[in-house]
């Protein structure tokens, strides 16, 4: 099962990925190749080269970070409260139409 | 006079290599773009292979480094199976295995290592392996079968990872190390001891202070013999004593050494637009104010991300601290920073095993790093104090270390 997931890069332009249900949303763009979404540390949690601004539509459905997340986050440089780190959020039926915004910081 | 040569050439196609070239792409390189890989297997990850590949967790499509069209869109082009075989300076130009010959604007040399054999006599009988491409990690995997008996040289990360991998597979596992405990050149006594009783308690019988002398058997290994007179009966053995740079493109030009391929803190070694990143290349450190060569996920693509903003002339990325990590059984390992195996050190330690732990470990009076294992607050909270000028716990007390 697939979703369409956007991707809203610091030019403003906007990149869909067809993601699959149960990857996370760090493998789906990075397998799109979408810039800024790197994923050093493949999806632990260790890195925060994933890290992305939820659209406030869908900041409820994306679901709030986790501890050690939120530990990780600090680490960014622009932490706002909707930020997440990718890696850490699963590709799945409801998520279909979601909006995400990269951030500068690895581009 | 010829036409101006637009070309990147960057020679290997593990982690390093791919991603100076994806990083090429997107800071704007628009001309050509030629990976040169030994390997045929599309490009993918190597941490898996001692870990979630090994033991059929993961399969190889889903460690791809990038999906294959992403190479074709982006005009990425890949030689795979193909070597680069020697360096003509002045002509800018690589020769390959295949006989043809590219010319490049710039070349980065992405060669990584490989793993360091035991010059001892019976190394090359069948059943004595070594681990470092997927193909490697396969032959591995499917030799594990429940009972078969498996030595393990090593007592690096490398191999700990597979001593635990396989002893989950129901192999009957035995570790050789060297020296007089675990993790010698990557990590804390302590962790070191830790991780041993992990793998012992797990049924992996260690035994340290032995030096392989030799490899026996007929038509395959039967046995490690070592320098004490022990003999290890055993179906398989696993080579795994780190690894050397490759370096022999620029051997002759007189930059590699036996540390790797000499470069400055821009990733650039003393040929004119020659460049060295990831696992081969000796790399002058602002982190630490000197060369070093970290095998690592993280330095692999800081250096890569810096070639490429070398080579398109942007700003290069900023320097974080480094940070490793592992898996055995259910511990997750995670370390922060970068502890010189040279160097004394100070350890204290936060936590215990039921709930997770910490490792602080003191260099020249400053926080060098933080070994973690099922604990990833104070691995997250070290990336903020590794550096800070502390002896200890109590120095570092007043940036509230979680306990």
């Amino acid at each position: 099962m697939k979703v369409e997931v956007h991707f809203r890069l610091p030019d403003n332009s906007v990149r869909k990925v067809e993601a699959t249900c149960g990857l996370s949303l760090m493998e789906a763009g990075k397998q799109a190749g979408v810039p800024g979404i790197i994923g050093d540390c493949g999806g632990g949690a260790m890195c925060a080269t994933c890290h992305v601004y939820v659209d406030p539509d869908w900041q409820d459905r994306a679901g709030e970070p986790e501890a050690t997340e939120s530990l990780m986050l600090q680490l960014t440089e622009e932490q706002r409260d909707n930020s997440r780190l990718s890696c850490q959020i699963t590709v799945e039926e409801e998520l279909d139409g979601l909006v995400v915004e990269v951030p500068e910081e690895h581009i | 006079m010829s036409a101006k040569v637009t070309q990147v050439v960057i020679v290997g196609g593990g982690l390093a290599g791919v991603e100076t070239a994806f990083s090429l792409r997107r800071l704007g390189w628009e001309d050509d773009l030629v990976v040169v890989d030994v390997e045929a297997e599309l490009p993918y990850e190597r941490p898996p292979l001692s870990k979630a590949i090994l033991l059929g967790k993961t399969d190889a499509h889903r460690i791809r480094l990038r999906p294959p069209e992403l190479y074709e869109q982006l005009g990425v082009t890949r030689l795979a199976g193909r070597r680069a075989t020697s360096l003509d300076l002045a002509k800018q130009s690589v020769k390959l295995s295949d006989g043809t010959a590219l010319d490049y604007h710039a070349l980065v040399l992405a060669t990584g290592a490989a793993p360091r054999r035991l010059q001892v006599p019976g190394n090359t009988l069948p059943g004595v392996l070594m681990l470092r491409t997927l193909s490697d990690s396969l032959a591995l995997r499917s030799s594990l079968t429940l009972g078969v008996r498996l030595t393990v040289v090593g007592g690096g990360y490398l191999g700990l990872e597979v001593a635990a991998a396989a002893a989950q597979m129901g192999a009957r596992v035995t570790l050789i190390e060297a020296g007089n405990r675990l993790l010698q050149r990557s990590g804390s006594r302590v962790l070191g001891d830790i991780l041993a009783n992990c793998l012992e308690r797990e049924g992996v019988s260690i035994a340290l202070d032995e030096t392989v002398a030799c490899f026996r058997g007929e038509t395959c290994v039967e046995a490690v013999e070592t320098t004490s007179g022990r003999l290890f009966q055993t179906d398989l053995a696993l080579v795994a004593i780190g690894a050397a740079p490759n370096g022999e493109l620029v051997h002759e030009a007189g930059l590699s050494g036996p540390a790797g391929i000499l470069v400055d803190a821009e990733a650039r070694t003393s040929l004119p637009n020659v460049y060295a990143v990831g696992d081969c290349a000796n790399f002058h450190d602002p982190r630490f104010g000197r060369h070093a060569r970290l095998e690592s996920v993280q330095s692999a693509t800081w250096q890569a991300r810096i070639a490429a903003a070398g080579i398109t002339g942007t700003g290069a990325p900023k320097p974080k601290h480094a940070y490793f990590w592992s898996e055995l059984f259910d511990m997750k390992i995670q370390i922060a920073g970068y502890a010189d195996p040279s160097t004394p050190s100070h350890e204290e330690l936060v936590g215990n095993q039921a709930e997770g732990l910490a490792i602080y470990r003191f260099q020249h009076g400053r926080l060098a790093a933080v070994e973690c294992i099922n604990r990833p607050i104070n691995f997250v909270q070290a990336q903020l104090l590794i550096g800070r000028v502390a002896r200890n716990l109590v120095d570092l007390k007043e940036v509230k270390v979680e306990s």
